[in-house]
């Protein structure tokens, strides 16, 4: 993927550059909003990571200018700036996620990967899917079934919840903060170990009866579904 | 000394009370000068109205032979013009028919007269103003007398009530910049006069007492931040120091507490944003017991993997104008606090008017009711355990943003039970 970063601090920035590009994404680091503006206008990115306060022109309205182009580009912000207001003035000026510093570099990571293929508004077919299904298991959103080698699993509605959340998103990675955001509509963190438990829950339920394991933990990470 | 002395009356002046006071003599002087003006013209016209009807009964009895003029009267017929009296005669014109006309000889005094000429006959009837004239300067004198005396005593009072009530208003001022520099203790401690300066005072010294409160809950919470960021600050440092020195694990160890001072500073954040926050924007109205039967859904797998029950009881319910993000998260908070220093048994309740959690553990002594939803105050045996201790503080926080009370009360036989009591709407 070809990724634009805008961040202004030198450790930050070139930190971030590196640790995706390891991952295998091509990206073209800025400092500087207008310099930014100018790349993304001439080029088409996949993902772009905005810092909210950068010299010359800020993110904010850089993203307002291209949305204003009719550039769809998918962007998230990176921000020091985490009050509710501020993430709502993001998110109404287009940007499509949030991030606030300080952040862990796979919770960024994750969210580019959700980010960079999550649905067009083209392609919205597919996630009107009301079945779904990865390898031997099957999930049923109508009917609330859930199939794992033809045998039938019995899940609770928000069992039913997490796991088309993962289903959506085979082989991504998936924060515990995504998940609380997404799946428990929850912006702070409970301290306690929601998503582990329901996890542990929902493993227990898909997972251990059967030779192989479709829900994986990724150490300080998250979580991948499939592979 | 001049100087002074236009100080002195600047200061006198730029009080509204002596302003007001000078404004209400001036009213007052005005209205007294209109009153005496009327007053006097409208007695001068009726004293001439009598004298000249009088002057009139006179004339027509003057054939008559008992008729004795009253005193300050004076009657005469004549047939000639110029055998008219001379005092007269030099100061009025013949004329024909019948003329009245007042004559002012300050030699000879004022006379007001009638002159009826009937054929070749003048007949005068004339009467001495001078009694008339003493009435009138009798009530001229009262009028300025009693006017001067009552404007003397108004301003006079007025003045010595609106220093008074100045030195009460500068003692206000004087605790407010005593405040403005610092002195947060300073007060005016009005009281006894049961007036809107005494409710004044009062209000400034309510609002002095909430400033110094906030002032030393900001100190404690700095202090606090800098005592409990401190400590994971330094394990982060040692832990980094340990891996520069080939401890290969305490790298992760350093992430830990990273993230760690991360979650408290988040925290500490989210109070004061709660804290900060006005309006009703996020709020609508839900069912409590909608929202407590959702965190049991969430919270109760996680009470129970760490071996302990949640049991939800639904003792009445109604619907009050929510945040669901703060509420959820209060709750979260105090399901978490009934994890770590409950009992095994936590139960999450809703009643009419609020929502709450209790436990079953030691519980909390009241006199320590106070304390422990301060922000960072942990009870010392508590210290030695995980959390940073907001989270009470961001339950209360979460408590005063939607105007609820915070209710901490002792769970027979023994526990912690804290709820939320919403005002009723």
């Amino acid at each position: 993927m070809r990724i634009l970063l805008l961040e202004d601090d030198k450790q930050l920035g070139p930190w971030v550059k590196q640790g995706l590009e390891e991952e295998g994404h091509v990206v073209d680091l800025f400092v500087d909003g207008k310099d930014a503006l100018v790349a993304a206008t001439m080029q088409d990115y996949d993902v772009m990571i905005l810092d909210r306060m950068v010299p010359n022109l800020d993110g904010l309205s850089l993203l307002k200018s291209l949305r204003a182009s009719k550039n769809a580009t998918p962007v998230i912000f990176l921000t020091a700036l985490g009050e509710v207001e501020d993430r709502v003035e993001g998110l109404e000026a287009g940007s499509d996620d949030y991030l606030v510093k300080p952040f862990a570099f796979a919770e960024l990571s994750a969210r580019v990967q959700a980010m960079s293929r999550r649905p067009r508004a083209s392609d919205t077919v597919e996630t009107q899917t009301s079945k779904l299904k990865f390898a031997d298991l099957e999930l049923d959103l109508l009917k609330r079934v859930c199939k794992r080698a033809g045998e039938t699993i019995d899940l609770n509605g928000k069992e039913i919840q997490i796991l088309e959340y993962f289903m959506r998103r085979p082989g991504r990675v998936v924060t515990r903060t995504m998940l609380l955001e997404q799946v428990w509509d929850m912006n702070f963190d409970p301290t306690t170990s929601v998503v582990e438990t329901h996890i542990s829950r929902l493993r227990a339920k898909i997972d251990k009866p059967f030779p192989k394991e479709l829900l994986k933990t990724r150490r300080g990470i998250g979580y991948v579904f499939g592979d | 000394m001049f100087s002074v002395i236009k100080g002195y009356f600047q200061r006198m002046f730029r009080s509204s009370l002596v302003r007001l006071t000078i404004i209400l003599c001036l009213i007052f002087t005005l209205i007294f000068v209109a009153v005496s003006v009327t007053t006097y013209f409208l007695v001068t016209k009726e004293t001439l109205r009598q004298i000249d009807s009088e002057i009139e009964a006179g004339l027509a009895n003057l054939d008559n032979k008992e008729f004795s003029p009253r005193p300050d009267y004076y009657f005469t017929r004549v047939a000639r013009f110029r055998d008219l009296p001379e005092a007269f005669r030099a100061e009025i014109s013949p004329r024909d028919g019948k003329f009245i006309e007042s004559i002012d000889d300050p030699f000879r005094g004022d006379w007001r007269i009638v002159i009826n000429r009937t054929g070749e006959a003048w007949s005068l009837g004339a009467a001495r103003l001078n009694s008339r004239d003493d009435t009138l300067d009798v009530l001229m004198q009262v009028f300025l007398l009693t006017g001067g005396i009552g404007l003397l005593s108004f301003f006079g009072l007025g003045l010595s009530a609106a220093r008074f009530s100045q030195r009460r208003l500068d003692h206000i001022t004087q605790t407010l910049n005593d405040l403005s520099e610092g002195k947060l203790k300073s007060r005016t401690q009005m009281q006894g006069h049961r007036d809107d300066i005494d409710v004044l005072g009062r209000n400034v010294d309510k609002t002095a007492e909430q400033l110094e409160i906030l002032v030393s809950q900001t100190r404690n919470l700095s202090a606090n931040i800098a005592h409990d960021l401190r400590t994971p600050l330094a394990r982060l440092r040692a832990n980094l120091e340990q891996y520069i020195a080939g401890d290969e694990d305490a790298f992760e160890r350093a992430a830990v507490e990273a993230e760690r001072m991360s979650e408290i500073f988040n925290a500490i954040m989210r109070i004061a944003r709660i804290e900060a926050a006005t309006g009703n924007e996020g709020f609508e109205m839900l069912e409590l017991s909608d929202i407590a039967a959702e965190v049991y859904d969430v919270f109760e797998p996680v009470v129970t993997e760490r071996g302990k029950r949640l049991k939800l009881e639904t003792l009445g319910s109604s619907k009050s104008l929510l945040d669901r993000q703060l509420i959820v998260q209060a709750l979260a908070n105090l399901i978490q606090n009934a994890i770590v220093y409950g009992g095994d048994n936590i139960t999450l309740y809703t009643n009419q008017n609020g929502i709450g959690v209790c436990d079953d553990g030691d519980g909390v002594d009241p006199e320590n009711f106070d304390n422990i939803i301060r922000p960072m105050v942990r009870l010392d045996d508590t210290r030695q355990s995980e959390g940073a201790g907001l989270g009470l503080a961001m339950v209360r926080a979460i408590a005063d943003r939607h105007k609820a009370r915070l209710q901490l009360s002792t769970n027979e036989p023994h526990g912690l039970c804290v709820s939320i009591v919403f005002k009723k709407i």
